[in-house]
């Protein structure tokens, strides 16, 4: 044993806090944000997969600016451009680091949580936080919303997890997959009736009992590793029952009638990622969720463009000019369609009949900056709801590395959540106030 | 200065020990310090760990040393000036350290001063720079001896942690109770497989789980009862294309006749077509018939003949000579045509089972070829050297005659429930009848339950539960089927049936499994699923612990028309078809690179390891082998004469053939490339953790991408060189990619070559290098004969690879003493690959829990 650190405190009491923060169940906090929320505050936390692309070091920069600054100074890079009509409203970060996740292929992994060194202290993700605080009066406490991967694992860049969202265990929470099955989730269906409903939470609660009869003998025969792994299974169990009990309490209440056909179930790509996010608008609209996260896909977004390298091999930009002609495109399309969100959310107008742009904080970004590069990672941020968040700069942060978890907490923060860190957060991101 | 190494220790720290990331061996649950410390046992490691033969009792705990002469140097020099006695710069120092790690803290310091190196932040700039040579040679110090440790760390003993089925091992249950197969693509995915399927410690259960495997099941089950008591005659259905597609196009042009716009353009293509000589007897392949489609009602628990009649008109590129059946995406087959329209060739292939729920069969025929247009195809080929510009060849194009369906082929076996439904074995003629009704359904609740769960007795309260949940549903007005297929999904989404746990023996002193579970773990080891009648009697007969009888069973499951599915599940998972799946090839640059092509690759690897099991040959012949399992697509593709076969059998190659072995197929040579060019990294990385058991470490976050200020002006080995003037490249790839440019003779996509085309220049490739250890080849024979030196590494890897498959866990050190075992066990017979698996079959580890 010989030491490299002479001060572990430092770097031990920073891990430490982490875990303290995350044993205290957020008690106080949900009971003030519930009586202080008079205005609903809205998130959006959109993104993941592969960063965007690098510049030469001799040529003009490609997505990331170099300096700090209003845009209107600096301006935009090629990459940005398709933000132009939003520029006063965007703010874009530089030097933020998710020190959660250490995997080169892992855009969208631990994103929202800031992943954990170890397992059993992963933590919640900071929409799903939310979502217990300013979110729960809605009738979806959250919208966690994911694309569909043809080629499952690291190759998208997402580096596991079927969202950027996690439960209160750190564990990757599967997301509404397709338009269809949002449109599906969102609007009334045949059968929906409050007896057919309740008659189908009961059988489901039937159902659950059985199982767990069966999982008990199973458990009686089990080691404590193999124990562990079955709690899994029991934890999903009591996971539906929560959310049966939920739908009971809204049984009564009608879902909202569709506004539209049912879309088709091939949509896939550009297409794809503009249903979803449209009918995320409508649903923050009519209040049916306040907190959303949206896991965009990858593959299906560059094949949709008529890009035919995979995305990992398109993150390999670096190969060919063809490659990194490439890669900007997916950027600017990305751009185009962050841009085309935060118009539909200026263009809307909530019950109060105020822009739904002036109560959301709309986040994107990946852990992954570009190619393998976990350092610096892209986080852009816009909406009207963060009232001490002045928009329309670059700022560039003093400390490399900055944690991931300082940001999130600030946004929290701003957005009427009541906690005093996020898992490893040491500060709030105080550039980014005032 | 304005670095903060704390900061960043903090983030390597959460960052490559992280659950979710992708150095899964990092992850660990780790014993505490003191633990640790009980019984150090001290392993010198001056670049790789010696595996030495320990008992696994002995080793409690290891302690990875790291070698203080490159390391010490290095600090000395460059960093203890800051980081020393006298500053503590970023509160580090380094004048104290006796370079051996033993834990997870200790081993997260290391990795600080790895990611400060590999990211080019220390030294600071204007402090002086160490040499390319020593940075490269710390980095690759550290880089190595942390691989190692993350490994060691993982431990948990060698426990086979429970799991659930995954989605091959679901199928092969279904098909087992039902006869059929649900389509892949419905199963819950498996999660993060890294090496395996089989690993159960990174799979996940979530609530969609649950809810998707429930109602997948509801789904299987209402097939099952309407299969039930049904058997179906053989029948032909012949589709003669010609009767649909050619008075289609007549009533076309007749239809936009005089008509101005779009149409004029899509009439005249219709009235080219027409005028070919052979409309009234079949058709062509081509626009604006691009292909055909075949949608046959089929009975899922039946094999299926498909019959196409077919020739080539004209001339045309032997490549070209080819039809791909497409099922959705997939690749049914790939058949040869051998005629002429005149004298058109008879091709037939047999679609085992399809994996079905519903009725229709819906299917492609095609050329197999690239591009949306026929057109743009032929004139990508032209512009890639493929076929001569206007040349002859260009001109032909596939007739297909007739198109034809015959079956259901039934096994001889019906399915569990189709029999335990209606007893009564049923004729096409005479179908029969279900015998359960209300008054005995929990019979069959409780029969099915047993099978389900793999014959283990289910808890009486759990029966009891199932049949009033049953009377619930009736009574709710539910028909009886309904209300039973509601039923015995509930067992199916149970954790008796999704997940594979294994009791202990009965005595308490014993590690052994219970002979039941024997069966089990074997059963799902060589077919994927469950146990057969045959295997529950043999384990009654005492099997399990009388050592000819378990052989015989091994023999048994691997053999028969069963063995191929053992095959193709090895084979798809050692030679990593996700990997290939994963690289997309630009069809203008490769436009051979056909999703047919690509099929027949990944056949041809399987049917090479259905050889090797099946004749039981030494596992060198992946290095060489003077055979090839190739079908007609790929002996052209090869450029091996005499092949006319659909089939992927074995075929004797020439002497002084450069094809033979896995390093020589094109599944392994495609998934070595990035698509654009050869990769002799990703080649040389693949050798290396397959042929020489000795896996690089992944590569390290935030490593800056090359530019392309090179691109298309140089050859591979420039590039290659280029690469390595970075030492964080080169500590790790000078080995990788000098091993990987001994295939240089195979382009992306697996032909054959002696130049490589640098810009317009046509360059010889030069094959020159050595191995890691040091031995040097000048071409592609030699290096083969250096690679068949260290046989014994690729057949370490081929024991460690089945013993993942099979146990279901990683590899770890405790089992080096068995391993070592069983390798002693095959050497004398040169590592032949049937012995192998008997011997992962027998071996303590896999009858132990």
């Amino acid at each position: 044993m010989s030491t490299i650190v002479i001060d572990p405190v430092s770097r031990r009491s920073l891990l430490r806090k982490g875990t303290y923060c995350l044993a205290l169940p957020f008690l106080d906090s949900i009971a003030r944000a519930a009586t202080a929320a008079s205005v609903p505050r809205r998130m959006v936390f959109l993104g993941g997969g592969y960063g965007f692309t690098d510049s030469y070091p001799n040529q003009a920069p490609s997505f990331f600016p170099r300096e700090a600054g209003r845009f209107s100074a600096i301006g935009l890079t090629k990459g940005l451009k398709p933000m132009e009509r939003h520029q006063e409203d965007l703010t874009l970060v530089s030097n933020l680091t998710n020190l959660g996740v250490g995997n080169p292929h892992g855009g969208s992994g631990g994103y929202l949580n800031c992943g954990s060194y170890r397992e059993h202290e992963a933590a919640i993700s900071c929409d799903q936080l939310a979502a217990r605080t300013i979110g729960k009066d809605a009738r979806f406490t959250s919208l966690v919303l994911t694309g569909r991967e043809p080629i499952p694992g690291q190759g998208a860049g997402h580096g596991g997890g079927y969202s950027l969202s996690a439960d209160d265990r750190g564990r990757s929470l599967p997301g509404i997959p397709s338009p269809l099955q949002l449109y599906r989730t969102l609007f009334a269906q045949k059968g929906d009736s409050p007896e057919q409903l309740l008659e189908r939470l009961d059988n489901r609660q039937s159902i659950l009992d059985l199982v767990r009869i069966d999982g008990s003998t199973v458990r009686r025969t089990l080691g404590h590793e193999d124990a562990v792994k079955l709690d899994e299974y029991f934890t999903s169990i009591r996971e539906i029952e929560t959310s049966l009990q939920r739908e009971e309490q809204w049984a009564t209440k009608p879902k909202m009638e569709a506004p539209v056909e049912e879309p088709g179930a091939g949509l896939t790509g550009e297409k794809e990622i503009r249903l979803m996010l449209d009918m995320l608008v409508l649903a923050l609209q009519t209040d049916m969720t306040r907190i959303a996260s949206y896991r965009l896909p990858v593959a299906p977004l560059i094949s949709s463009l008529g890009i035919t390298l995979s995305p990992h091999t398109l993150s390999h930009y670096g190969s060919s000019d063809s490659a990194r002609a490439a890669s900007e495109t997916r950027d600017r399309k990305l751009m185009e369609l962050f841009a085309w969100f935060l118009d539909r959310l200026k263009e809307t107008k909530d019950s109060e009949g105020r822009r739904l742009y002036d109560s959301c904080i709309v986040s994107y970004g990946s852990n992954l900056r570009t190619g393998h590069g976990l350092q610096s990672l892209p986080a852009l941020l816009s909406g009207g709801g963060a009232e001490r968040i002045k928009h329309g700069r670059h700022i560039v942060l003093p400390q490399k590395d900055t944690s991931l978890a300082n940001y999130w907490l600030t946004l929290l923060q701003q957005a009427g959540v009541d906690t005093p860190n996020f898992n490893y957060s040491t500060e709030i991101v105080s550039e980014l106030l005032g | 200065m304005n670095r903060k190494p704390v900061i960043n220790a903090v983030a390597k720290l959460a960052r490559n020990f992280d659950a979710s990331g992708n150095r899964k061996s990092w992850r660990l649950s780790l014993p505490s310090k003191l633990t640790l410390i009980s019984g150090l046992l001290l392993i010198h490691v001056p670049f790789a760990v010696t595996h030495a033969a320990e008992t696994p009792a002995a080793i409690a705990t290891r302690e990875t040393k790291l070698n203080p002469d490159v390391l010490g140097r290095f600090l000395r020099t460059h960093c203890i000036r800051c980081h020393g006695p006298e500053e503590q710069n970023g509160s580090a120092r380094f004048d104290r350290l006796d370079y051996s790690i033993s834990d997870k803290i200790e081993a997260l310091h290391y990795q600080d001063v790895l990611d400060v190196l590999n990211g080019g932040d220390m030294p600071p700039e204007d402090e002086p720079q160490p040499s390319n040579a020593e940075l490269e040679a710390v980095i690759g110090e550290l880089t190595e001896g942390l691989f190692e440790v993350g490994k060691q760390l993982a431990s948990n003993g060698g426990k086979v942690v429970m799991r659930r089925l995954n989605r091959r091992e679901y199928a092969a249950t279904i098909r087992h109770l039902f006869g059929f197969e649900p389509p892949r693509q419905r199963i819950p995915p498996d999660d993060d497989v890294v090496n395996f399927d089989t690993v159960g410690s990174r799979q996940f259960f979530t609530t969609s789980h649950f809810d998707e495997y429930y109602g997948l099941a509801q789904e299987v089950l209402r097939e099952g009862f309407k299969w039930a008591g049904v058997r179906e005659a053989v029948q032909t259905r012949v589709d003669e294309p010609e009767n649909n597609w050619t008075n289609r196009f007549r009533q076309d042009v007749e239809r936009w006749k005089g008509q101005t716009g779009k149409v004029v353009r899509l009439s005249k293509m219709r009235e080219k077509y027409l005028a070919r000589p052979m409309v009234e007897s079949g058709v062509y392949l081509d626009e604006p018939l691009r292909h055909l489609s075949f949608g046959p009602v089929v009975d899922p628990r039946g094999s299926y003949r498909i019959r196409v009649t077919a020739g080539v008109e004209g001339e045309v590129a032997p490549f070209r000579r080819f039809i791909r059946l497409n099922i959705g995406q997939d690749v049914l087959a790939v058949l040869h045509i051998d005629g002429t329209p005149e004298d058109p060739s008879e091709s037939v292939v047999e679609i085992p089972r399809p994996a079905l729920l519903g009725r229709r069969l819906g299917g492609r025929v095609s050329e197999d070829r690239t591009g949306a247009w026929l057109s743009h195809y032929l004139n990508f080929l032209e512009r890639t050297g493929e076929i001569e510009k206007d040349g002859a060849k260009s001109q032909g194009l596939i007739w297909i005659d007739s198109f034809s369906v015959e079956g259901p082929f039934y096994p001889e076996e019906r399915s569990f429930f189709d029999a335990l439904l209606c007893p009564v074995e049923p004729s096409p003629e005479t179908p029969t009848k279900i015998v359960w009704n209300d008054a005995n359904a929990r019979e069959l609740i409780e029969r099915f339950t047993l099978e389900a769960f793999r014959r283990r007795e289910p808890a009486p309260e759990y029966i009891d539960g199932l049949a009033s949940y049953f009377q619930k549903q009736r009574e709710k007005g539910k028909p009886f089927q309904e209300a039973m297929v509601d039923t015995l999904a509930v067992v199916m989404a149970s954790p008796g049936f999704l997940y594979l746990n294994e009791e202990a023996s009965s005595d308490p002193d014993s590690q052994m499994l219970a002979p039941r579970e024997i069966a089990i773990r074997l059963a799902c080891f060589l077919t994927s699923g469950p146990p057969d009648e045959q295997l529950y009697r043999a384990v009654e007969a005492g099997a399990m612990s009388n050592q000819d009888a378990f052989h015989r069973e091994v023999d048994r499951l691997l053999g028969g028309p069963r063995s191929r599915r053992f095959a193709a599940a090895l084979a798809r998972q050692w030679a990593d078809f996700t990997r290939l799946d994963g690289i997309s090839v630009s069809d203008k640059k490769y436009p051979a690179y056909t999703s047919g092509l690509r099929h027949s690759m990944k056949q041809e690897v399987i049917a090479f390891f259905h050889t090797l099991i099946e004749q039981n040959l030494p596992v060198s012949n992946l290095i060489k082998s003077d055979f090839a399992t190739v079908n007609a697509q790929l002996a052209v593709h090869y450029g091996i004469p005499g092949v006319t076969t659909n089939e992927f059998k074995p075929v004797k190659l020439p002497p002084d053939s450069p094809r033979g072995g896995y390093l020589t197929q094109g599944a392994f040579l495609v998934a070595g490339s990035n698509g654009e060019r050869t990769s002799p990294a990703v080649r040389g990385m693949l050798l290396m953790s397959r042929f020489l058991n000795s896996p690089p470490a992944p590569p390290p976050p935030n490593v800056p991408e090359l530019g392309s200020d090179v691109e298309g002006l140089a050859t591979n080995r420039k590039l290659v060189e280029l690469h390595q003037t970075r030492a964080q490249c080169a500590s790790c790839h000078r080995k990788m990619d000098t091993i990987g440019l001994a295939l240089e003779n195979f382009d992306l996509i697996g032909r054959y070559r002696e130049h490589e085309m640098v810009w317009r220049d046509k360059v010889p490739v030069l094959i020159s290098g050595s191995m890691p250890g040091g031995e040097p080849f000048n071409s592609l024979p030699e290096f083969q004969a250096t690679m068949m030196e260290h046989e014994e590494d690729l057949a370490r890897n081929m024991v460690e690879s089945l013993l993942v498959y099979a146990l279901g866990r990683d590899i770890e050190f405790t089992d080096a003493p068995h391993i070592e075992s069983m390798m002693t066990e095959l050497r004398p017979d040169g590592f032949r690959m049937k012995d192998m698996i008997h011997a992962v079959a027998s071996s303590p580890l896999f009858l132990r829990n």
